[in-house]
């Protein structure tokens, strides 16, 4: 079976020589739900851009879906992002001045896939999906942590994406919102067979995940796979 | 002059219905009678050069103005970029490409300059219908009392025109500066 995204031998180096991940080899399948590991400075958001081609390997490549990334160029890989991908972020990066509603569209109307009441339409469901349908209209700031975060996961669950990559998601939540976004994403992975891949430092949430890839210095030093 | 001799016709003058053509005209009368011609622009060549010399101060003045307000344009548009790099920041890694991101800022840059023009062109009527309002109060020997003012639709054209564009050429460099703005960078910092 083709994995859902391989990295093959990555290699990240800074401008300056620090070197962020070395020769990486992970796949994930598709229906995965892959949590990364490691101490702060092992490099989990490091090797998360690089899987989510928001940044390119010094050496090695990523293939998603078994196509090589390597040979694109940015406007190749923004669309990729856009279509593929799902990012949710530590902090909910959700643009101040649009609605809930509005900030869900806003990948939705550039990909443009949908017309625009389907896509409305959509979005609701997706807000209303993450028990968010009485707040479609909020500002971000009338909002909560939590339900902030949530709307960057109906966000980023928008395009339908085949990959949706969470960096340090709950590490701006209380521990009952922790819980809550992680129980949401075990159930995109059981209920709608989503590949979803965390990086967390988090061990007992980590634990929620069926596979737990740890981090060291930048390189992979376990991979477990629950049962 | 005609041979320069008192009591007889020594001067004619002719008065035209096109002061445009007294230039043309003059060298025509003076190429068929042979005795000299001269136009009013001639005449008054160094009055006329005082104008050539406001009009090239007016035109500085202008250029200055417009320069001036290019660099607030820029200003305008490199500020709204450094408190939405986190915005944009989010857009690209979302995948808007940075076609978007750049046409987005250039759009803004745009939208400046067509509203700057705008308000300048209604400003500069309101000016001049109040300019036509002043009365010096004196007789002259054109009979105006007051300024001669241009409303030629033209001028507001090319003013309106001038500006748009300066305004986009302003915001092409923040834009530019936008788009290549890594996502990476901008996510690491504000974790």
């Amino acid at each position: 079976m083709t994995p859902l995204i391989e990295a093959r031998g990555v290699t990240r180096t800074l401008p300056e020589g620090v070197t962020l991940v070395h020769d990486i080899d992970l796949s994930i399948q598709p229906g995965e739900f892959v949590a990364i590991t490691g101490p702060s400075g092992s490099g989990k958001s490091s090797l998360l851009y690089l899987l989510g081609l928001l940044d390119r390997p010094s050496q090695g490549t990523v293939l998603l879906e078994g196509r090589d990334t390597a040979e694109l160029d940015a406007a190749a890989l923004a669309s990729l992002r856009l279509s593929r991908l799902g990012f949710v972020f530590q902090f909910h990066f959700l643009l101040p001045e649009f609605s809930a509603l509005d900030n869900v569209l806003i990948p939705m109307r550039r990909l443009g896939r949908l017309a625009p009441a389907a896509a409305r339409a959509e979005a609701m469901r997706l807000l209303a999906e993450l028990g968010l349908a009485d707040a479609a209209q909020k500002l971000p700031e009338q909002l909560s942590g939590g339900m902030r975060q949530r709307v960057a996961i109906a966000r980023a669950l928008a395009n339908d994406p085949a990959l949706i990559l969470a960096d340090e998601p709950t590490g701006n939540l209380d521990t009952r919102n922790a819980a809550l976004v992680f129980d949401i994403f075990g159930r995109l992975v059981r209920e709608q067979k989503r590949t979803v891949l965390v990086v967390t430092h988090d061990a007992e949430l980590a634990a929620r995940a069926g596979r737990r890839v740890h981090l060291v210095d930048g390189a992979i030093v376990a991979d477990d796979r629950q049962g | 002059m005609l041979q320069d001799r008192p009591r007889v016709v020594n001067q004619i003058l002719i008065r035209l219905d096109d002061v445009t053509r007294a230039e043309a005209l003059a060298r025509q009368v003076e190429a068929r009678f042979g005795d000299r011609a001269e136009s009013w622009e001639e005449q008054n060549r160094n009055i006329l050069t005082v104008f050539v010399i406001q009009n090239a101060i007016m035109y500085s003045v202008t250029g200055a103005i417009l320069l001036v307000a290019a660099f607030g344009i820029y200003n305008i548009i490199s500020t709204v970029v450094y408190e939405k790099t986190r915005d944009i920041a989010i857009l690209k890694s979302l995948g808007f490409p940075e076609g978007d991101i750049q046409r987005l800022f250039l759009l803004q840059g745009l939208v400046v300059g067509v509203l700057g023009a705008l308000i300048g062109c209604a400003l500069g009527a309101l000016m001049i219908e109040a300019l036509a309002q002043i009365r010096f109060g004196i007789d002259t020997p054109a009979g105006q009392d007051r300024f001669i003012l241009a409303r030629d639709g033209r001028i507001y054209l090319l003013a309106s025109l001038f500006a748009v564009t300066a305004a986009g050429l302003a915001a092409l460099i923040p834009a530019r500066r936008a788009s290549r703005l890594d996502p990476v960078q901008v996510v690491r910092g504000a974790a």
